[in-house]
C-alpha cells in the first residue's frame, strides 16, 4: 500500500441498487496523473460511464471529489467537486461548491466517492471513517434543503457536513442544483438532478482524520508564500467586504453584464448594482475551509414585502440573472428569489436565463398567457420572477416546460422559440457577453462543459487593465487555451478559481503546495502541471468526442451574439466572430480545424494514448 | 469651446470624493491627464492626494466610456464619460 501524504489514499465506491459501498485504494498512478478533484473525475468518469448513458438513469455515474490539499492549511483549496455526464448538455460537467464539505469528507478518509445505480426509495449516505450507511429518506424527501439540514444533522451528527438535493433535484428539473449545507452551492450542469435520479436526497460526511503532509517545513513556506501573495493584492480587502457583489456596477460598465436577456439595452436604474449600495445590505462575512479571502456574505433585508429575510447573498452572476437579465434592478427581489433558489436546489444561472427567455418569448407573442398559467411576463417585474422560480423548482405550469433548459424548452415551444435560447451546448449563458471580451466568449463557445465563465474566466481580457484589447480577435485562440488549462490545474489541485482569477496566485507557488504537501517530485515543476492541466482538458473533450457532442458544430453560440451588434458603450456595434475565432483557437489547440476534434498526435502527447484508442475502437476516426 | 466631461466615482472612491457625480469643463484639447489634474483641484489638497495615491497603489483605476485608457494621454470628447472604481474583480 502507497503511503499518501495530503491524499486521504482511498476512494468510495457506492453501488445504490445494490446497497453496497466499497473503499478501495487510490491508484497512485491516478494521482500523479490528474492530481485530484476535478482531474480524478474526468478519468472516472470516462473509465466508468458506458457510453450513451442516460445522464438521469441508473447507469449514470456521479464522482465526489477533492483535492490533494483539501483539509490542510493551504488556502482556498478545500473545495468539492460534483462531476457527472450532464443532463442538460449530454456532454462530461464538473460542478463546484464551497464551505466545509471538501475539507470533511478528507477527514472522513475519502479522496472522492463514486456513486452509481438507483435506490429502491429515497436514500442518503451517512459516511463517517470506515462506515458507511445507507439511510431511509423518506421523511425528508419533498423538503427543502434548509428543510433537511435539522434532520439529517439530527440523525447523524451535529458536526457533519453535508451536500443535498431540494426539490427541484427531486423533480429532475435539469439544473437542479447540488447544495450545501451552508448554501455553497454546485449549481450549474443539472447534478441536483442527477441526484434525484438516483434517489440520492443527500451525502452527510463525518470525520477527523487530519491529512499529514509530506514536508511540514516547505509546506509552511509555501502557505506563506501564498498567504504574502494575497495579501499584497489591493483587491483582498474589498473582496474580504464585499465578495463578487463588487464587480455588479464594474462589468456593467465594461459591458460585460448582459441586459434583457443578451439584447443589451442601458439598465434603467443600473446604479442599484452601485457597491455602496450593496454594501448597505450585508451584515455578516464567511468563509470556506481555510480561506482568509472569506467572500461569503449574509444580506438583510429592511424594507418591502420581504423585509426580514437574511440569507446568503446573491452573488455577481445572480444580481444579473434575477437583475439586470430581466430588467429587474430590485435588489430586495434579488435576494428573495436567490434564498427560494438555495432552498428548492437550482442553478440561479440557467434559472434567470429559463425565465428571461419567456418573458421575450412573450414579449414577442410566440408565447400568450394561455401558455404562462395567465401570468403577463413584463421586463423588470419582480413578482414575474419570483414566481417563475417557484414554478421551475417545483415543474409547475409554464415552469415545467422552462425546467427542461432552454435550449430544450425552445425545441418543446417551436416557432422561432430557439432564436431567443441563450445558451451553449444546452448550457445557459453566464453574464458574460462573449460580444464583450472574445477571448471569454471563446471560452463560452469552447469549454467543454457549455457556457461556463468559470472554465476559462479571461482574466487577461475582463480585469479592465487595459493590457489586452478585449474587442480585438487576434491572438485569442491561444488566450483562451491557456486560461482553460490554467484552470484546470487548479480544479484539479481542488482550489477555488477567484484567488487565480485575481492574480492572487500563480502556478509556481501551487506546485510548491502540491509538492510539499504530497512529496509527489512531478509536482515540483510548473510544467508538469501544465501538462496535467491541458491532458485533464483534452480527456474531457474526447468524452464529449465518445458522446457524440465534441465536433466544431457542438462549439456554438446563440445568433443573437452572432448577428446582432450591441447596441450600449463600451461594446457598440460588436458582434461576435465565430468561424475565425474557433480556426484560431483549434490550431492553438492543436486539433483539426476543420472538424474541432483532437488529433491522436495531440492525445498521445498528452499521455492519451489509450483514449485515442478507445475512441477508434467505437468508431470515433481520429485525426491523425 | 471647453469641453465638459462627466466623472462618477464609485465605492470607496465616492466616499473620498464626497459625491457620485461631478462635471468637469476642461479645454477644447483636453486629456485624460487634465481630467486628473481639474479634479485633484476641485477635491483639495488632502483628499485630492489620497485619490492619487489609490490610482497609483492599484487601489483604484480609471475607465473612460466603460474601456480602461491605454494611458494619460487619451484625449477626451465633450460628453465623455469618466469613471473612478476601486480595484474590483468578481466571477
Amino acid at each position: 500500500m502507497v503511503q499518501y501524504y495530503g491524499y486521504a489514499g482511498r476512494i468510495l465506491y457506492v453501488d445504490l441498487s445494490r446497497g453496497e459501498a466499497v473503499s478501495r485504494d487510490l491508484p497512485a498512478d491516478l494521482a500523479k496523473a490528474f492530481i485530484g478533484a476535478r482531474g480524478f473525475g474526468a478519468k472516472l468518469l470516462w473509465d466508468l460511464l458506458p457510453r450513451g448513458a442516460d445522464p438521469l438513469g441508473p447507469d449514470s455515474v456521479l464522482v465526489l471529489a477533492v483535492g490533494p490539499l483539501a483539509g490542510t492549511a493551504a488556502q482556498s483549496a478545500s473545495r468539492w467537486f460534483a462531476v457527472f455526464k450532464s443532463p442538460l448538455t449530454g456532454t462530461f460537467f464538473r460542478s463546484v461548491g464551497g464551505g466545509m464539505f471538501g475539507a470533511m469528507l478528507k477527514f472522513a478518509g475519502y479522496d472522492a466517492v463514486v456513486i452509481r445505480g438507483r435506490a429502491e426509495k429515497p436514500t442518503y449516505l451517512w459516511v463517517r471513517e470506515g462506515r458507511v450507511e445507507f439511510r431511509d429518506a423518506s421523511r425528508i424527501w419533498g423538503m427543502t434543503v434548509d428543510g433537511a439540514r435539522e434532520f439529517l444533522l439530527e440523525e447523524t451528527d451535529g458536526d457533519a457536513r453535508f451536500v443535498a438535493i431540494g426539490p427541484a433535484g427531486e423533480r429532475l428539473v435539469r439544473f437542479a442544483a447540488i447544495v450545501s449545507d451552508e448554501y455553497r452551492t454546485a449549481g450549474r450542469g443539472g447534478g441536483g438532478a442527477v441526484m434525484g435520479s438516483k434517489n440520492l436526497k443527500a451525502v452527510v460526511v463525518h470525520g477527523e482524520r487530519r491529512p499529514g503532509v509530506f514536508d511540514e517545513e516547505l509546506f509552511r513556506k509555501a502557505v506563506e508564500e501564498q498567504i504574502e501573495g494575497y495579501r499584497r493584492k489591493p483587491v483582498l480587502e474589498r473582496y474580504q467586504r464585499l465578495g463578487t457583489n463588487l464587480a455588479v456596477y464594474l462589468y456593467y460598465t465594461l459591458g460585460h453584464f448582459p441586459t434583457y436577456n443578451f439584447k443589451q439595452l442601458e439598465l434603467e436604474n443600473a446604479d442599484r448594482f452601485r457597491p455602496e449600495v450593496l454594501e448597505g445590505y450585508v451584515v455578516k462575512h464567511y468563509g470556506c475551509y481555510s480561506c482568509m479571502v472569506r467572500c461569503g456574505k449574509k444580506f438583510k433585508l429592511t424594507r418591502g414585502p420581504y423585509a426580514g429575510l437574511v440569507w446568503d447573498f446573491p452573488e455577481y452572476e445572480t444580481h444579473w440573472s434575477f437583475g439586470g437579465n430581466l430588467g429587474v434592478t430590485s435588489i430586495e427581489a434579488i435576494t428573495y428569489a436567490n434564498h427560494l433558489a438555495d432552498r428548492y436546489g437550482l442553478d440561479t444561472i440557467s434559472t434567470g436565463s429559463a425565465i428571461a427567455f419567456a418573458i421575450e418569448l412573450y414579449e414577442k407573442g410566440i408565447i400568450s398567457k394561455r401558455e404562462t398559467d395567465g401570468l403577463e411576463l413584463r421586463w423588470g417585474d419582480p413578482e414575474v420572477l419570483v414566481e417563475l422560480v417557484r414554478k421551475i423548482a417545483l415543474r409547475e405550469g409554464v415552469g415545467n416546460v422552462l425546467a427542461e433548459g432552454v435550449k430544450r424548452a425552445a425545441e418543446i415551444i417551436g416557432r422561432g422559440a430557439e432564436k431567443y435560447a441563450m445558451h451553449s451546448k444546452g448550457l445557459e449563458l453566464p453574464a458574460y457577453d462573449p460580444r464583450s471580451a472574445k477571448a471569454h466568449g471563446l471560452n463560452l463557445a469552447t469549454a467543454n462543459i457549455g457556457a461556463s465563465h468559470c472554465y476559462g474566466w479571461n482574466r487577461f481580457e475582463i480585469r479592465a487593465r487595459g493590457k489586452v484589447d478585449p474587442f480585438s480577435t487576434e491572438g485569442k485562440g491561444e488566450l483562451a487555451k491557456l486560461v482553460q488549462d490554467e484552470t484546470a490545474i487548479f480544479e484539479a489541485a481542488g482550489f477555488c478559481v477567484f484567488p487565480l482569477f485575481s492574480e492572487m496566485i500563480t502556478v509556481d507557488v501551487l506546485s510548491k503546495l502540491l509538492h510539499a504537501a504530497t512529496g509527489i517530485e512531478e509536482f515540483k515543476d510548473a510544467k508538469y502541471l501544465w501538462l496535467v492541466g491541458e491532458r485533464i482538458y483534452n480527456l474531457e473533450k474526447a468524452f464529449n468526442v465518445r458522446e457524440g457532442v465534441g465536433t466544431r458544430d457542438s462549439d456554438a453560440l446563440p445568433e443573437r451574439i452572432l448577428r446582432e451588434p450591441v447596441p450600449r458603450l463600451p461594446s457598440k456595434g460588436q458582434v461576435f466572430e465565430l468561424d475565425k475565432l474557433l480556426d484560431d483557437y483549434y490550431t492553438a489547440r492543436g486539433w483539426d480545424v476543420k472538424t474541432g476534434l483532437p488529433t491522436r498526435r495531440k492525445l498521445e502527447e498528452l499521455g492519451l494514448r489509450e483514449a485515442a484508442d478507445s475512441l477508434e475502437k467505437l468508431g470515433v476516426g481520429l485525426p491523425a | 469651446m471647453a469641453v465638459k466631461v462627466l466623472a462618477e466615482f464609485i465605492g470607496p472612491v465616492r466616499e473620498l470624493a464626497g459625491r457620485s457625480y461631478l462635471v468637469l469643463e476642461l479645454s477644447r484639447r483636453a486629456d485624460l491627464a487634465e481630467a486628473l489634474e481639474t479634479l485633484v483641484r476641485i477635491m483639495g489638497d488632502e483628499r485630492g492626494r489620497q485619490l492619487v495615491e489609490m490610482l497609483s497603489d492599484g487601489k483604484a483605476f480609471i475607465l473612460v466610456n466603460g474601456i480602461a485608457p491605454p494611458s494619460l494621454d487619451v484625449k477626451l470628447n465633450n460628453m465623455d464619460k469618466i469613471y473612478i472604481f476601486p480595484a474590483a474583480f468578481g466571477g
